[in-house]
């Protein structure tokens, strides 16, 4: 699963090193040193691309892997378009392209349409809930809202910042894991809403282009003290009293 | 894929198996060879032998009881053999008696009576439900066996159950639903005891209009849903009394008292001079049995014997729950004698048994998400399981209402209500040390031998040369 998870992140030219080394970093660093399945306090997958990028960030430029190639849609990453020429970049691409998954992204996290599909399959087998994924395209959607209308001409509209990269594949399968989510309701919806909000942030403001790995990162290290809102139990409590 | 892999696939979390089709009759099994009376129940009831070894005793006579006067019966004739350590059915270990079963006659109830007034001046009607061994829910015994009738706040309301909680057993129903009318003279005798409680009780949906005919028009009738989250007692019963009542506290303590159709059934019997408590009602049901099975059988029968009298071989099962599914306790042996707080057998097979134990927690929550009482399951678990129970008290395990089903919806198939127990005896018992191994079954297990192979009085020759 974790596994999967990393190359559909990676790029599509990368090479068996950076494979291996990724791999290594997410078994063994990020999930058997903080002891196994349901241990670990970070996503691996997430730690893994993290290193990696911040490692050989020429080596994780999915536009520069696809360079060769020419298909019938722009041959550059959505975000990183429109980061570097605001909004109106967004009219580049169309809507629809980007549902289906034409656009520039790694192996295959910008498949949009198979994702969701993956997605609400795993919410029918109730294998995650449906907090974390509405959350999250929530936290993502009000943040580009409200940036979108503070200044439209250089962030990009919600729907945009939707289908671009790999908002689908955060929202249904990194953010949700079971290990490193939250366990109660309310801090389920609040960890994806937040999670949400830091990935468009990320988008619009940091370097990076996709943010997605560093708001997994993220949201992940707030989720103990999320899952402190818990429901309180029916027990007698002494009264104490000042004295 | 068949239907039912997708079935199984799709099926929402933790929905616990309903029956369909179940058995109406209740059979009679036959006559045990012997029985084993536990003489204390840890915590509630310390019974005092009143019989000798080697006695005779008639069924109805009584062979123990407590400080406070609480009787206990011989629920068969027989000779006394002996007294010796047994598990009982909820886990602990316990002196009790063993009866060798013979065909003399039962004792005559007067008889019974005139022994229990003369152990005191009058023959009260309290007094006279102790000594036909029913523990009236009036009184609570103390703990460590200090009992005594406290003053209680006055009852204000009577839950009568007449369906169980777990889905596997069904003698609270079949009672109502073939003996409404001992049912109703014993609801009205519990409204002469308690005039001003007001008395509600539960029926199955199917049921109601039933029992709305029948007793409606002395108690409150309240259909309870079929899923097994909204039956679970611990909830039911503040619900229905309209108070928070915590699980630590006892429902007297809030005016409250829960009694069941069986135990109305028991009073009329005692009160009407029928017979005293000897008898219980049980249901046999498990995965592979189609039709659950209602039976009634003398207090002290081994789970063996009631097998073995209705053709279920007991080696066919891996598992043998006293209980349901979701609440039942797991036994070491089929030597354990039932007693009056086992409702049910669950025999499960080896499909049904987690092919391996103590996954580690994947922390998907279902377990807390599910759980009852609102507990953080999977954090006490855990510590529990780290061997960290003082760490667990910050999250209240004593308010678990041991639904089971935290361990039901674990997709790790992890022990977690064991763990929650553990939790929860740490933090209100102050010597407890954590059971790690049990010797069960040796001492019943040399005695059936002994029965079977040689006749009676070498038997008791035997337990003699024993000493
Ligand atoms: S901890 Fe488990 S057994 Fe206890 S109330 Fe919660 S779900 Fe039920
Ligand atoms: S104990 Fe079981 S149900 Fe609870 S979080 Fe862990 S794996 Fe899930």
């Amino acid at each position: 699963m974790l596994g999967a998870l990393l190359g559909l992140l990676l790029p599509v030219n990368a090479p068996w090193w950076l494979i291996l080394v990724g791999c290594f970093i997410m078994i063994v660093v990020g999930k058997k040193l903080f002891g196994g399945l349901g241990a670990y306090p970070v996503h691996p997958t997430a730690l893994a691309g993290a290193m990696l990028i911040v490692s050989w960030p020429s080596r994780f430029d999915y536009t520069a892997a696809l360079a060769g190639f020419n298909l019938d849609f722009k041959m550059i990453e959505p975000i990183r378009l429109v980061k570097t020429l605001g909004s109106t970049a967004e009219e580049s691409y169309s809507l629809m392209d980007m549902f289906l998954g034409h656009q520039i992204a790694g192996a295959g996290n910008a498949m949009v349409l198979y994702l969701l599909i993956g997605g609400l399959f795993l919410l029918a087998a109730r294998q995650i809930s449906w907090h974390i994924p509405v959350g999250f395209l929530a936290g993502v959607a009000l943040t580009s809202l409200a940036l979108h209308a503070y200044n439209p001409s250089l962030f990009a509209t919600a729907q945009f910042q939707l289908l671009a990269g790999s908002t689908i594949l955060a929202a249904f399968f990194l953010v949700p894991d079971h290990t490193t989510s939250p366990v109660n309701l309310l801090p389920m919806f609040l960890s994806g809403l937040i999670g949400g909000m830091i990935l468009v942030l990320i988008r619009s403001f940091s370097h990076h282009y996709d943010g997605v790995i560093f708001t997994v990162l993220l949201v992940n290290i707030c989720n103990p003290l999320l899952d402190r809102i818990a429901p309180k139990p029916i027990v007698k409590r002494e009264v104490v009293q000042d004295a | 894929m068949s239907v039912n892999t997708l079935q199984s696939i799709f099926k929402p979390v933790g929905c616990v198996p309903r029956y369909k089709h179940w058995d109406e009759a209740i059979i009679e099994i036959p006559r045990p060879d012997y029985v084993a009376i536990p003489l204390e129940y840890p915590g509630q009831l310390y019974y005092f032998p009143k019989v000798e070894l080697g006695q005779q005793v008639r069924r109805f006579q009584i062979i123990g009881t407590t400080k406070l006067g609480h009787c206990v019966h011989a629920p068969v004739s027989g000779i006394v053999r002996d007294i010796l350590l047994v598990w009982t059915a909820l886990g602990f270990n316990v002196p009790a008696m063993l009866i060798q079963s013979n065909d003399e006659p039962a004792l005559p109830i007067e008889e019974l009576l005139s022994s229990v007034e003369s152990s005191t001046e009058r023959l009260t009607l309290t007094r006279k439900l102790k000594g036909l061994g029913i523990i009236s829910p009036w009184t609570t015994s103390g703990k460590f066996h200090h009992e005594e009738d406290k003053d209680y706040p006055e009852i204000n309301t009577i839950v009568i159950k007449g369906v169980n909680e777990e889905s596997s057993v069904f003698i609270l129903e079949l009672l109502l639903k073939q003996k409404a009318e001992i049912i109703r003279k014993g609801i009205s005798r519990l409204s002469d005891l308690a005039p001003k409680a007001k008395i509600i009780l539960t029926v199955p949906k199917y049921l109601e209009a039933l029992a709305k005919a029948k007793i409606g028009s002395q108690v409150s009738v309240k259909a309870l849903p079929y899923e097994y989250g909204d039956r679970v007692e611990q909830l039911v019963v503040p619900k229905l009394a309209n108070r928070a009542i915590p699980n630590t506290e006892a429902y007297r303590d809030y005016g409250v008292a829960v009694l069941s159709t069986e135990f109305v059934i028991n009073i009329v019997e005692a009160i009407e001079n029928v017979q005293p408590f000897v008898d219980k009602y049980l249901t046999i049901a498990g995965t592979d049995i189609p039709k659950p099975r209602t039976i009634k059988f003398p207090i002290g029968t081994t789970i063996r014997h009631i097998l073995k009298s209705l053709g279920y071989d007991r080696k066919k099962y891996a598992r043998i729950l006293v209980g349901g599914p979701m609440k039942g306790r797991a036994q070491y042996t089929t030597y354990t004698p039932l007693t009056k707080s086992s409702h049910g057998l669950y025999l499960m097979t080896d499909a049904e048994i987690p092919p391996e134990e103590n996954f580690t927690c994947i922390n998907c929550g279902r377990c807390t998400r599910v759980c009852t009482a609102n507990l953080q399951v999977h954090l006490i678990a855990r510590y529990a399981e780290y061997n960290m129970l003082p760490d667990t008290k910050q999250y209240y395990p004593e308010a678990c209402n041991g639904c089971g089903l935290c361990g039901y919806v674990c997709p790790a198939h992890r022990p977690l209500v064991q763990f929650v127990e553990m939790a929860k005896k740490y933090g209100t018992e102050d010597d407890y040390v954590p059971q790690t191994e049990c010797s069960g079954g040796a001492s019943l297990e040399r005695w059936e031998l002994d029965f079977q192979n040689s006749d009676p009085l070498a038997a008791g020759a035997a337990a003699d040369r024993r000493g």
